[in-house]
């Protein structure tokens, strides 16, 4: 029996334009329920377009659902994406820091990891430095270097996210390895089926913002791609 | 909530930063701005329609200094959200931290350029009196009137973005009402018991009642002030709590 890390009953979700008159509504997502454990990695697959992204909103705690209840049992649940709030006329360690409060840690915290970080970073002195000398590099390592010692409970990664970037699927990977046994939670969406198959036990196909299937991850994929 | 200060100190150091970054002059067009600003209206009205001379200028700046505070403050702030929305995106965070990080940059700066004013008020031979006293509480009030003016503007413009133009042409309207250039006591009835509701106006008052005249400020008016801005707060606020996790639904 395993712990559960956080929990979804029957969530709805859909859009609507923001003007008064001729508001229309696009249901998104309706009746989504499952669980994620804790130390788990569970894979959500689906077409474009089937709410895959927005059902990632609202587990991260960024948008409320419009029915249904989402159950956090930990504290931090967190969407992986590098550079966070970084902004150009802030030097690198203050970009650490402002990124790293938004992320929500303490700032106790922070300043314990920043000797840690900066070495992995690799910057050196530029880390004094505004993020607009940065090269495009060393925002990314600097970005990466965040997001890894965030350290939430459930990390939300969306290959959405890195269409085409190849760096962040290995660093995505890289985190997943290095965490895998910590009693952190993963959810994966992804296009990818090797990178499923390799990672998560269990998946959860979404199909027009309906759920089609829950289960391993193989009988998940081989009927997805069946259909 | 330390975390949020903190979020809020290094929001508005960015804000600062931006404000200065790019320009030789940097940090000085926080003050040389104000001064340019504040030099045309002297000599529309100063010179050029002859209204007086050093103590019209103390006049105006009684007036433009504080107006500028409110103003910027209010049209930053109300399409701070909008210009947040990638970051909301990614990750949860309250809301009302956006216009409070603007009120917070835009305040700091007040108090450069207002500490400016107290010194060329001394050089040019206004004498401080007991009554300067009350200069801490009507900062601290006007504090409130733009902390609440702030939530409030950046609350409903993401939700009727319609109303972007409303704040804009609303803050403008509210520069002619407040009495900036001209002596609200000197108009006609009804207008000038109507003025009298303004908080601007009252604000603007009670600033030239205490450097000027040496009087204490009209504490009836301020209590007004206090009222208006109580009720734009909780209603800013408000809306900033109960629309917390739909903003980013709203900008995406």
């Amino acid at each position: 029996m395993s712990e559960l890390a956080l929990s979804l009953e029957n969530v709805g979700f859909s859009y609507h334009s923001p003007r008064i008159l001729g508001a229309s509504f696009d249901s998104v997502l309706s009746g989504i329920s499952f669980e994620i454990n804790r130390g788990e990695v569970l894979g959500i697959i689906g077409k474009n377009g089937a709410g895959k992204s927005t059902l990632m909103k609202i587990i991260a705690g960024i948008v409320k659902p419009d029915n249904g209840t989402v159950i956090s049992y930990v504290n931090r649940v967190q969407l992986l994406s590098l550079q966070i709030g970084f902004i150009q006329e802030l030097t690198g360690r203050e970009n650490v820091i402002l990124s790293s409060l938004l992320l929500g840690m303490k700032r106790k915290e922070i300043e314990e990891r920043i000797p840690d970080l900066i070495e992995f970073s690799e910057l050196g002195e530029f880390i004094d430095r505004p993020l607009k000398t940065y090269s495009a590099g060393m925002r990314a390592r600097l970005g990466f270097a965040v997001s890894r010692q965030a350290d939430p409970d459930i990390l939300l990664i969306d290959e959405a996210f890195s269409v085409g970037d190849v760096a962040f699927r290995k660093k995505s990977k890289a985190v997943i390895e290095e965490r895998m046994n910590t009693h952190r939670s993963f959810v994966l969406v992804s296009h990818s089926e090797t990178m499923l198959q390799e990672y998560c036990k269990r998946c959860v196909w979404i199909d027009h913002g309906f759920i089609k299937m829950v289960g391993e991850t193989k009988a998940v994929i081989d009927a997805y791609s069946a259909n | 909530m330390l975390q949020h200060i903190e979020l809020l100190r290094y929001r508005a150091l960015a804000e600062l930063r931006r404000d200065s970054s790019g320009m030789y002059l940097g940090m000085i067009w926080w003050v040389l701005e104000p001064i340019l600003y504040m030099l045309v209206f002297y000599i529309v009205f100063g010179i050029g329609l002859k209204k007086g001379g050093i103590d019209f200028v103390f006049y105006l700046l009684c007036g433009l200094v504080p107006w500028k505070w409110l103003d910027s403050t209010v049209r930053t702030a109300s399409g701070v959200i909008l210009a947040s929305a990638g970051l909301m995106r990614q990750v949860y965070f309250p809301k009302w931290l956006l216009p409070a990080y603007i009120v917070l940059a835009n305040t700091y700066k007040f108090f450069i350029i207002f500490s400016l004013l107290i010194l060329f008020f001394l050089a040019f031979g206004l004498r401080p009196s007991v009554v300067w006293l009350a200069i801490p509480l009507l900062v601290l009030l006007q504090l409130f009137l733009v902390v609440s003016l702030a939530f409030l503007a950046s609350a409903i413009v993401p939700l009727v973005p319609d109303l972007r133009f409303a704040v804009n042409y609303g803050m403008t309207m509210l520069f002619f009402l407040s009495g900036v250039f001209f002596n609200v006591s000197e108009l006609g009835e009804p207008v000038r018991s109507w003025l009298l509701w303004v908080p601007t106006v009252l604000l603007i008052d009670a600033y030239r009642e205490v450097f000027l005249y040496g009087l204490w400020p009209n504490f009836y008016g301020l209590s007004k002030v206090f009222l208006s801005s109580l009720v734009f707060f909780i209603f800013g606020l408000g809306l900033l709590l109960r629309f917390d996790k739909y903003y980013p639904r709203v900008v995406s």
